[in-house]
């Protein structure tokens, strides 16, 4: 996404986007913002003119022409323009902050909503999540984004519109100096970010490389690895060479980038110069006064002061930022998972019909023409190695993935016709992904089942049912260290996960055998479990270990994402073929050697 | 450079950049003052020279030409303004940052990478290293900017008092007095803000993790089941608005606090200026110096206005920051953490543990409790026991990653402790449930094993056939020398089955006389598991090795299973003796064989 010729986000779509929906999502409070940005904009060209006001005045006192109380005047009229300058200055300040903190809530709450109507099968391609973490930039960077448009109007186009009117009454040349102020900073700004994305194109996966090698030192992931090995000379001279190389690119583009600076800013102290000398031009003519001269001479470096903050700071933050904008809203704009709402009718079970699917940016085929079909109330078990498509299978039969060729029907409905939230009304799983969820013992199980308010009962029975039994947890125990809460084995987590997926309501039902270490007795216990939840329920069953599924009415065997096999236990294994094959193979280590 | 052991304290967020970089900083510093007395005084009396001759010439009481002096003074106090104030830290500022990049980066690195093992595992100690190291540079950039700040701030008041007090000495101490305050207020509002952005962190890292999990992959299928989203995302508002609710209030009264100072010094301008009207008609003022004043007073009361809060802000990180330091470097290291492994390991006879008791230093019970064992060279040996049993924990003490044990751990009858970090390295080599997925090339993957020696190319390729690499090898565009995974250019990803190959062959190269497999196989369904055991122990012929598993069927192989429960070994035998004995080896075995032999 990142480079794109999409005419919907070119930049002034995406400025006139994003300033719509600051405006829209702050309201009231966004338009007092701007209010306050033309008034703040327009008092320091008054400032300016008091300011000349009162160095006549001083002027005229010097030579005695006119008496004290009249410099007072000008010097109250300057008093009060500085006053209510400061007092908007402020408040502009504090309601843009105040708007960009509410707006930034709001934009990554609709980001998280998206994310919800948008198809399981995308979070599997990693460009994809790349997308979704700019976009996640995005919803920080774009109220910004349009904070900076909306004020090029209404403060720097209110400052320099007024400030070059006054400059156009004292002088019709005087307004001139605005535009030398402003050629340099735009020339010097467009030419920093020419630099410094070519630098950026250079090193970046240099930088991967550093930051890769650092990581293998002293990450977590590879700590203990790297110490035992005595791998850290070895990484060590790669970091330090990865690094000397970075940093010295690095500082040769800045520093090519501090000497350009500097060579523009002698270019625009040309234009102060020439300003000046302009001004000075028109004081010794008598065009202007001398006050007005010592006037505009203070006001100029505000000038400048401005025209800086605005194109070095302002625009090139903004510029920069345009590329997660950018990502931000194609995300919103990203198509949905959508269709009918209607109640599938699980009497009716789930029917595959010759099946295809392929993950985002793979060539292989995960699922490759499979049909099969699932009677209510019936269990089946999917065996097979890993790989071998058993997790995809089970998430296009409930539908969170639509094949790409064939049809899955699920209680009569076409998954890809149906809305996926009505398919999942009435299913649920243990998978073998299950969260960990950094809440309470409560909401770990709740979350479910999040339409209806918690039912502590049932959260009980759940929980009761799953044998969960950590000692000294309780409901609202919150299930994490970083949170000041308890951390829990390995094996009650799982249990957790098994109340979890007991707790939503459900006709059909997901278990995903987990492959994560867990001693024999445990898996056992698991398996049992699992049996006791798929009993005459519409069931499937994923496992690795060919034996247990001998619990499931029929199993299929997977290979390459075909169905090798699908039968009884006792049939297949008369028919000898993969599956057969495979069982044996497991049960050797288990048959005694005498 | 290396990172002293000691108290650091705010001051050495400057002290150490100069250290670091002598002349760059001290330059920046210099630059602070310039910034301060330019700007205000210079440009001041350059005016009031420049505006005075003017009006004299008015006044026919001067020559025209008499007004190019003072416009050059002019025109050469506007180019020191522009060029110093703007160009100057450009150019210094890189040059910091470059110096300090390179000394401080390599010199946390080697900090961390000498810590004691217990605090990568300890959740607190872990937190305090990854804030510490996250972004130092940064850390001590902004300490700078901030004492650049407080110099230039401090010294352009100096300056335009030095100014003002040729004119009107008693409004130096008026201003002097009226500065303290607003000074003060400035630093207070600073440090309010800071504490409030620490308050509300307990918040912020909630709906953080609620963002997490509506975005991120591996929560996609229980998201989309359960369909969640609408009620998390509620919840991340409400945590969203707690944390921004205590932030506006505080920016309220910080916003009001600081634009009240502004206000004031601008009265105090006011004041100035008014009290500076009189000198002017008694001609004891010229007008120029007048104008010249009033605009430097009224331009320092803009600078001051931010500049000074944001500064104090950045003082009261820096102070945090450095107690972070502190902390950090006074985490316990580990003696030769970083040295290589021996060039030659030691003669194994025999190793025993005597009675080992051990506790994880954040656990309250312990894992292994009065724990006895004995490997002998040349047998192979199997580690068998429930999930938390202390099966890997064993192997944790013996690879000294902890030493805080009680009882006795002999090496050939000397204790471990007594050996070097780098002779234990030679000795053990180990297959990790989690083994690293170094993105280097393939060859560096494997002579990886092997650090002490260089190993050639050749034994790389013949390891790699042992291990049945070939055919993989053949597929990468550059053989041996094909970076794997996606980091390096031209990187090419494997299967976990082909990483799990490389792991072991990156333990067969090394000259270790014990090798450990510790469930290197956990993320593999047991069909993939049982062959690695099988070509492992064909591999293994004749030297010392552990397998660590929860699966039995192959640990059958093994000469001596050892059956770990509650931190104690509790049977220890071969297959059939223990299946014999019918304890609890035998139990879990049959749990295992009962799935298929039905």
């Amino acid at each position: 996404m990142s480079k794109n010729k999409d005419k919907r986000y070119n930049i002034l779509r995406l400025a006139g986007r994003s300033a719509w929906l600051y405006i829209k999502t702050s309201k009231w409070s966004g338009v007092l913002e701007q209010t306050l940005a033309a008034m703040h904009s327009f008092s320091w060209a008054a400032a300016i003119m008091a300011t000349q006001v009162l160095f006549d005045a001083v002027t005229a006192a010097s030579v005695g022409e006119i008496e004290f109380w009249a410099v007072v005047s000008p010097l109250a009229l300057l008093a009060g323009i500085i006053f209510v300058q400061q007092i908007l200055n402020g408040a502009e300040n504090f309601v843009s902050d105040a708007v960009e903190q509410k707006n930034k809530g709001r934009y990554m709450a609709a980001l998280q909503r998206k994310m919800q109507r948008i198809s399981a099968k995308n979070f599997e391609d990693t460009n994809f999540l790349d997308d979704v973490n700019k976009a996640r930039e995005g919803a920080n960077s774009v109220g910004y984004f349009a904070f900076v448009c909306l004020q090029m109007f209404t403060f720097y186009v209110v400052f320099f519109v007024s400030v070059g009117w006054y400059l156009f009454s004292l002088s019709p040349i005087l307004p001139l100096t605005i535009l030398i102020a402003f050629v340099p900073a735009i020339l010097g700004q467009i030419a920093h970010i020419k630099v410094f994305s070519k630098l950026e194109e250079q090193n970046a996966p240099l930088r991967r490389k550093y930051e890769y090698y650092q990581k293998a030192i002293v990450d977590r992931e590879f700590y203990k690895e790297t110490r035992i090995l005595g791998g850290f000379r070895f990484f060590h001279r790669l970091f330090t060479e990865t690094l000397t190389i970075v940093t010295k690119k690095t500082w040769q583009t800045e520093h090519k980038a501090a000497i350009m600076r500097i060579l523009l800013n002698f270019a625009s102290f040309v234009g102060l110069g020439v300003s000046i000398f302009m001004l000075f031009n028109a004081t010794m003519s008598g065009d202007i006064s001398v006050g007005a001269f010592a006037a505009v001479l203070a006001g100029l470096s505000t000038i400048f002061d401005i025209m800086e903050e605005a194109v070095t700071y302002h625009l090139s933050h903004a510029a920069e930022s345009i590329g997660k904008v950018t990502n931000y809203f194609k995300m919103l704009d990203a198509e949905e998972a959508n269709g009918e709402i209607i109640t599938p009718d699980f009497t009716k079970g789930i029917i595959a019909e010759n099946i295809r699917f392929t993950y985002q940016g793979r060539e292989e085929a995960a699922i490759d023409g499979v049909s099969l079909s699932i009677s209510n109330g019936e269990t089946l078990a999917i065996v097979g190695e890993n790989g071998a498509g058993k997790s995809t299978l089970v998430r296009l039969l409930i539908g969170l993935y639509t094949p790409d060729e064939g049809s899955v029907k699920i209680g009569g409905m076409d998954s890809k016709k149906i809305h996926p939230s009505a398919i999942y009304g009435t299913i649920s799983g243990v998978f073998q992904r299950y969260q960990r969820y950094k809440m309470t013992l409560e909401d770990n199980v709740a979350i479910s089942n999040t339409k209806a308010s918690a039912n502590i009962a049932q959260i009980q029975a759940a929980l009761d049912e799953a044998e969960f039994n950590e000692e000294g947890a309780e409901l609202g125990t919150m299930l994490s260290p970083e949170f000041d809460g308890i951390d829990l084995s390995g094996g009650q987590w799982q249990r957790l996960a098994i109340a979890r997926g007991l707790y939503r309501k459900h006709d059909f039902i997901i278990l995903d055998e987990p492959t994560a270490a867990i001693d024999p007795i445990e898996e056992e216990r698991i398996y049992n479990q699992f049996k006791q939840l798929a009993k005459d329920k519409c069931a499937i069953v994923v496992t690795h270990r060919l034996g247990s599924a001998k619990l499931a009415d029929r199993i299929a065997v997977m290979d390459n994402g075909k169905i090798d096999d699908i039968g009884t236990h006792d049939e297949l294994i008369i028919r000898g073929g993969k599956y057969a094959e495979m069982w044996q193979s497991q049960a050797e280590w288990y048959e005694n050697r005498a | 450079m290396k990172l002293e052991t000691r108290k650091y304290k705010t001051i050495d967020v400057l002290k150490m950049p100069l250290k670091a970089a002598p002349v760059a900083v001290t330059l920046l510093m210099l630059w602070g003052i310039m910034q301060a007395i330019i700007p205000t005084a210079l440009l001041a009396v350059a005016t009031a020279w420049f505006v005075d001759t003017a009006i004299a010439i008015f006044a026919d009481k001067a020559v025209t030409s008499a007004i190019y002096a003072p416009l050059a003074l002019l025109l050469v106090v506007v180019a020191l303004n522009s060029l110093i104030t703007n160009a100057g830290p450009q150019i210094i500022t890189p040059r910091i940052k470059f110096a300090l990049e390179r000394k401080f980066i390599p010199a946390f690195i080697d900090v961390r990478a000498s810590l004691s093992y217990k605090h990568i595992e300890s959740a607190k100690s872990w937190e305090l290293v990854e804030r510490v190291s996250k972004d130092p540079i940064k850390s001590f950039q902004d300490g700078l900017y901030a004492y650049r700040v407080m110099i230039r701030s401090i010294l352009s008041v100096i300056a335009i008092l030095g100014l003002i007090i040729t004119q009107i000495w008693w409004a130096v101490p008026v201003i002097a007095v009226f500065s303290v305050p607003l000074f003060w207020v400035a630093i207070r509002a600073g440090q309010k803000n800071y504490e409030a952005k620490v308050d509300t962190r307990k918040y912020v890292r909630r709906h953080e993790y609620y963002t997490e999990v509506l975005t991120n992959r591996e929560a996609v299928e229980e998201r989309t089941l359960f369909g969640y989203g609408e009620k998390i995302s509620d919840d991340f508002i409400g945590q969203y608005e707690k944390a921004r609710k205590v932030e506006f209030w505080v920016q309220l009264k910080q916003y009001a606090m600081a634009k009240s100072a502004s206000i004031c010094m601008s009265l105090i301008a006011i004041l100035i200026a008014l009290t500076l009207i009189n000198p002017v008609i008694t001609g004891d003022l010229t007008p120029g110096l007048f104008m010249g004043i009033i605009a430097a007073v009224f331009g320092m009361v803009n600078m001051l206005g931010w500049s000074l809060q944001d500064a104090t802000e950045d003082l009261a990180q820096s102070k945090e920051y450095m107690g972070d330091l502190t902390a950090f470097v006074e985490l316990s290291r580990t003696e030769g953490a970083k040295d290589l492994p021996d060039d030659e390991p030691i003669a194994f006879k025999e190793l025993e543990f005597r009675n080992v008791s051990f506790k994880y230093p954040t656990a309250e019970e312990n894992i292994l409790n009065g724990l006895s064992l004995k490997i002998e060279s040349g047998k192979h040996y199997a580690f068998v026991g429930a999930n938390g049993a202390g099966k890997t924990t064993i192997t944790k003490l013996l690879t000294g990653l902890y030493d805080e044990y009680d009882g006795e751990i002999l090496i050939n009858g000397k204790e471990l402790r007594t050996y070097d970090t780098s002779a234990l390295k030679a000795l053990f080599s180990v297959v990790y449930q989690d083994f690293a997925r170094y993105q280097v090339s393939l060859a560096e993957n494997i002579a990886l094993g092997d650090t002490a020696r260089d190993v050639g190319d050749d034994s790389i390729n013949k390891i790699a056939s042992l291990v049945e690499l070939d055919e993989t090898i053949t597929d990468l565009p550059n053989g041996i020398n094909t970076p794997l995974g996606k980091v390096m250019e031209g990187g090419v990803d494997i299967s976990g089955g082909q990483w799990q190959k490389v792991a072991i062959a990156r333990s067969l190269i090394s000259r270790a006389p014990i090798k450990i497999l510790d469930e290197p196989t956990a993320a593999l369904d047991p069909i993939a598991e049982s062959r690695i055991y099988q070509e492992f122990e064909g591999l293994m012929k004749g030297k010392t090795s552990i397998f660590i598993s929860h699966r039995l069927g192959s640990t059958k192989l093994a000469d001596e299973i050892l059956v770990i429960e509650n931190g104690e070994i509790v049977e220890n035998g071969s297959h059939d003796k223990l299946m014999k004995q019918d304890g609890l080896y035998a139990q879990m075995f049959e749990a295992q064989r009962k799935w298929y032999n039905e």
